[in-house]
Order: structure tokens, then C-alpha cells, then sequence
């Protein structure tokens, strides 16, 4: 269960502004790769996970899902295929973790169709993921940061798409529980095979989870190759602007950071 | 100690069951409606109730049938409207503290109306299309005037683009009013919003313009609730986000029209409903719809009931009472629910 994304020539807007924030962006994602989006602030990222997602539309190019542009696959098709968590998203007060969770399920129901077993397994199957199973009944807002970041992981996973587009699914985590969602990611594709991709801004936690690294520099892409290739030395310092260098082993990479590259230079 | 601790417990697990609401707000509306029918100019013991009911030729059938019944079938109606409106726009603008008074849609409605008053004084049965246009035209500019230059949708900027809409719509208001003074009275009690006066005829749009809007808006319970979640979210479980804040939209303006038009500007009944009830049972409209019917009609009978007794035999307008009590809601919600 997983699908090739490939992108186009993508130039992206945000309505009513007269900029483009990403320009003649080209890349192939392969069907079940763990992809991470990096770069500084600004560079582009996250408006292009809401191009992947079908929310953006380009205002030239094209992404394409399994060859096919995803303007012309159906809104709830597409929502069978890709799930976007986006980087801060809202739950309603009041509303329980297992009710969440199910709203995933909304684009496998129809009009007449309604609540079947499959949902409800797959729900079940994305509270145990997650470990959820224990605050099930509690609200959104009673829970921490940790088990709220996993509820609404739940709910991404629980749609059972082939592709997963993740916005900084770390952000605001203790080292334990982003450890853990880090973890959960890798078994997550490796159980159910979908194409993963993610924004992150820690180079090492994406060097250790990625199979590529995407570099995103002021719109355009910079590098797409392995974390080894990507994060060396000349990139970071004339992307992020630092003077570092990425030492050790795929399984636990170091960054090690010594310095602003020239302070004087603007990103 | 033990034992109090349960009971709380199951106190507590008791008031978030809508169950409890739902029959608790049908007894009060029961209650209201036959003490609302007794009550009047002439008083009527239970026994001579029934005895009017059952007898045609009771000397106070045709006042019941024809004044008294009519007046709380209305009320349960506007009431319905007006709360299931509020909850619709609450839903649309993710936000407690909206109200089709307070986002200019009954204005709108009430404009449309008075206008249609004024050239056509004699044909009242348009007075109900014409407050639907006014408020589907209200909504319209409303979004029209939040979608803007950017060109999207945001629940802020459909609030401020509301009270911006209202304050002009309502200027037009007193402007009909006061240009058209020797018409005031009439005028008057349609801008403060009362009851009294209303018959059949005006139930025979009312209750049907209420019973589409509820039809309609529980058949799409599940899009509203995921309305509720952000838009990239919502759209990214398969949403079509605009296209549920316009259908949502669309029924707030013709549930709220149909109740502007037989009982004319009362506001705060769709701010408080929905309000009180989502935070006693959670935001989920399949329970919130059908409670939000029934405590509007309850409360809406309460009050015209209020209204009608507290300076008896003077009549004191419906909406102005629901604004007072509507006011210091409007601040509950300031202090206890926003950040």
C-alpha cells in the first residue's frame, strides 16, 4: 500500500499575494520512502506539503500521485490515498480522542455508507499504534503534549492511506516523546509500507529517519539525495548558515555546530 | 465519603448525557406552553382548559385556538430557528460568540422586510420571501466582504466582516424607521422583536422554513463536525471545507429569516442555546441539533411567557427581554470560555 509522488515544475503562491514562495520545484518521491523536507525558515517547506495535500493549488506545475495529477482525483479519492497532518492543528473542546480518531474515517464513508466494521477496526488498529488505548475516552485538551501530538497522529493514520505528508510532527515534544514519534513513523512504514514525507527542521533526527533528505533553500530546491550527501559541510553552511558538519552513523548521526558560518551574511 | 464521591460521579456522568438535557428542556417547554396558554386576560384553570379545547362552543375556544395556541407554536418555532442558526454560524465561525443578531442576519432580514413593508404595505405574505432574500443577501455581502482581496475564508474575519454588515444593515433600520415615523409602532415592535400578534398564517412558512433548515443541517451533522477542526485538517480528511461553510451559511440565513420575519429582531436566542448546551454535552452536532431545537423553543417560550406576565396587563417586547438576558451571557462567555 503505497504510491509514487512525482513533482513538476511546481511554482507556488499563497492567494492574493504576488510571490512566489517556491519556484520550478522538481522531485520524485518512490513509492514507500521516507522523504524529509529541511531548510530554514521561510525556504518553502510546509507551502510545499500544502501543494502535496491538494490544498494549494500550483500556480504552475503539476504533482502528480501515481502519474495521476491530484487536481483530478476527487476530493474524498484523494483523501483515501493522502493524509496531511498539519503543524498546528485544532481539535473542538470537548471532543474525546476516540472521536478524533474517527474523523479520519470520514472520506471512507458516503452518503448512504455509513459506519462500518472496517472503520471501526481501523480506528481500533490506529489507537493501539499509538498507544492511546488508556485515554480513549479523555478530551483533546486534557491530554499532554506527547499523547496529543499521538492522538492526531491516530487520526492521520487511521484514514489508512498509501502516503502520509507530516508538518513538523515533532515540534513541542521532550526528547523522550520525540524519540518515540520518530520511532513510530519507521514502524509504521515498515508494517504498512506508505510513502512518508515530513517536514523537519533537526538535521540529526531527520539524517537517522530519512531515506533522502530534500535541502529547500529560499523556494528552490537545493539537494535531494541521501542524508550523507545532503548534510555536509558546504550545505550547511551556505543553506542554513552555520558553521557545522554531521559526524557517526546512519543509526545515531551527530550534528555538531560551531559556529554562525558569517554572521554578516543574510539567508 | 465514598459514597458522596459516586454520587458526584454519576451526577457528573448524568449532566453530559443529552439525554438528560432533552427531557429536562421538553418538560419546561411542555410546562411553559400550557401555563402560556392559561395565562391571559382571562385566566383559565386546568379543567377549564381542557373543557375550552374539547368544546367548540366554549366561549373561549375561538381566544385559545385561534390567539393563545398559535402564540407558543410560534414561539417554539422562532426559538428552534434562531438557536439552530446560531449553532449553524457558531460551527462556521469555529467561535462561541456568534449570533445571527449579532452577524447582521437578522438585520438583513428585518430590512428586507420593513422595505417590503413600506412599498407593499397591504401584501404580507411576501413579508417572509422578502426577509429570506434580505438575509441570504446579508450572508452573501457578509462573505463576500470576509472573503476579500485575499480571497479566503477565516472564522475571525467572518465575525468582524459580520459586525461591520450589522451596524450598516441596522443604520438602515433606523433610518426606515425614522423616515417612515407615522408607521412606528408597527415598526417599533418589529425592531425590538415581540410575538404578539402572530397567528396561523405566519406558522404556515415558519414551521416548514424551520423544518427544511433542521432537516438540512441534520443530514450534514457529520460535515459540521469536522468543520470544527482546522481547515487544513478538515480538508485534508476529504472535507469540501468552503463548500460546508456555505451550505451551513445558507441554512443559518434561512432558519434565522423565517423567525425574523413572524416575530421580528430578537437576538441572543441562537448565542445562548447552542452555547449553554454544547458546554453541557460537547460539541457534537448529531446531539447539539435536535437539543438545540428543543431548548430554543423552551427558552423562547420562557421568555415570551416572561414578557407577557412581568408588567401584565402591559405587554413588554420578547426580544428586548432576551437581550437582557443575552448581554451578560455574552460576558459569561467573554470571561469564562475565551483564553
Amino acid at each position: 500500500m503505497s504510491a509514487a509522488l512525482s513533482i513538476g515544475g511546481l511554482h507556488l503562491r499563497h492567494p492574493g499575494t504576488d510571490r512566489d514562495v517556491v519556484r520550478d520545484l522538481r522531485m520524485e518521491v518512490t513509492p514507500g520512502e521516507i522523504v524529509c523536507l529541511v531548510g530554514p525558515n521561510g525556504s518553502g517547506k510546509s507551502t510545499t506539503l500544502a501543494a502535496l495535500a491538494r490544498e494549494l493549488r500550483p500556480r504552475r506545475g503539476a504533482v502528480r500521485l501515481d502519474g495521476q495529477d491530484v487536481w483530478s482525483i476527487s476530493r474524498r479519492q484523494f483523501a483515501r490515498r493522502v493524509a496531511r497532518l498539519p503543524q498546528e492543528p485544532i481539535a473542538p473542546e470537548g471532543l474525546t480522542v476516540e472521536q478524533l480518531v474517527r474523523a479520519g474515517r470520514h472520506a471512507h464513508q458516503g452518503l448512504w455508507r455509513g459506519w462500518a466494521s472496517e472503520d471501526a477496526s481501523a480506528v481500533e488498529s490506529a489507537l493501539i499504534a499509538m498507544d492511546l488505548l488508556d485515554v480513549r475516552k479523555r478530551t483533546v485538551e486534557t491530554l499532554s503534549g506527547g499523547e496529543r501530538r499521538r492522538a492526531w497522529l491516530a487520526m492521520v493514520l487511521s484514514q489508512e492511506t498509501e502516503v502520509l505528508l507530516l508538518d513538523e510532527p515533532t515540534t513541542g515534544l521532550d526528547i523522550r516523546h520525540e524519540w518515540e514519534v520518530l520511532d513510530l513513523l519507521r514502524r509504521i512504514r515498515e508494517e504498512r509500507g506508505v510513502t512518508l514525507v515530513l517536514v523537519l527542521h533537526q538535521l540529526d533526527r531527520a539524517a537517522r529517519l530519512a531515506d533522502r533528505i530534500a535541502v529547500f533553500h529560499r523556494g528552490r530546491l537545493y539537494l535531494h539525495a541521501s542524508p550523507s550527501e545532503c548534510l555536509n559541510h558546504e550545505t550547511l553552511r551556505d543553506v542554513f548558515g552555520v558553521d557545522a558538519s554531521l559526524s557517526g552513523d546512519s543509526v545515531s548521526p551527530q550534528l555538531t555546530i560551531r559556529a554562525p558560518a558569517d554572521p554578516t551574511r543574510r539567508l | 465519603m465514598r459514597l458522596r464521591a459516586r454520587t458526584r460521579l454519576h451526577w457528573e456522568a448524568l449532566v453530559r448525557w443529552p439525554g438528560f438535557w432533552a427531557a429536562g428542556l421538553l418538560v419546561l417547554l411542555l410546562g411553559t406552553a400550557v401555563a402560556a396558554i392559561r395565562f391571559g386576560a382571562v385566566p383559565l384553570t386546568s379543567s377549564e382548559l381542557w373543557a375550552a379545547l374539547a368544546h367548540a362552543d366554549h366561549p373561549l375556544h375561538a381566544v385559545i385556538v385561534e390567539v393563545r395556541l398559535p402564540r407558543v407554536v410560534a414561539a417554539s418555532c422562532v426559538g428552534a430557528g434562531l438557536a439552530l442558526s446560531g449553532l449553524l454560524l457558531q460551527t462556521v465561525v469555529r467561535n462561541p460568540l456568534a449570533d445571527p443578531g449579532l452577524l447582521g442576519i437578522n438585520s438583513g432580514a428585518g430590512l428586507a422586510a420593513l422595505c417590503a413593508l413600506v412599498v407593499w404595505p397591504d401584501v404580507a405574505g411576501l413579508l417572509p420571501l422578502f426577509s429570506f432574500l434580505g438575509a441570504l443577501g446579508a450572508v452573501l455581502v457578509i462573505l463576500l466582504a470576509a472573503w476579500g482581496p485575499r480571497r479566503r475564508l477565516s472564522p475571525l474575519k467572518l465575525i468582524l466582516s459580520g459586525v461591520a454588515i450589522q451596524s450598516v444593515l441596522f443604520a438602515g433600520i433606523a433610518l426606515v424607521t425614522f423616515i417612515y415615523a407615522d408607521r412606528a409602532p408597527a415598526f417599533v415592535a418589529f425592531t425590538v422583536g415581540s410575538l404578539n400578534g402572530v397567528g396561523w398564517h405566519h406558522i404556515r412558512w415558519l414551521a416548514p422554513g424551520v423544518a427544511v433548515g433542521f432537516v438540512l443541517a441534520y443530514a450534514a451533522r457529520r460535515s459540521f463536525d469536522l468543520l470544527l477542526l482546522d481547515d487544513a485538517t478538515a480538508t485534508s480528511v476529504g472535507l469540501n471545507v468552503q463548500g460546508t461553510r456555505l451550505l451551513a451559511c445558507a441554512g443559518a440565513a434561512l432558519l434565522a429569516s423565517v423567525s425574523v420575519s413572524a416575530a421580528g429582531l430578537v437576538g441572543f436566542v441562537g448565542l445562548v442555546v447552542p452555547n449553554a448546551l454544547r458546554l453541557a454535552t460537547g460539541p457534537h452536532h448529531r446531539t447539539l441539533i435536535p437539543l438545540c431545537v428543543i431548548g430554543g423553543a423552551a427558552l423562547a417560550n420562557v421568555a415570551d411567557l416572561a414578557a407577557r406576565t412581568a408588567a401584565a396587563p402591559l405587554e413588554l417586547p420578547v426580544g428586548a427581554l432576551m437581550a437582557l438576558i443575552g448581554g451578560p451571557y455574552f460576558l459569561f462567555i467573554l470571561w469564562k470560555q475565551l483564553p
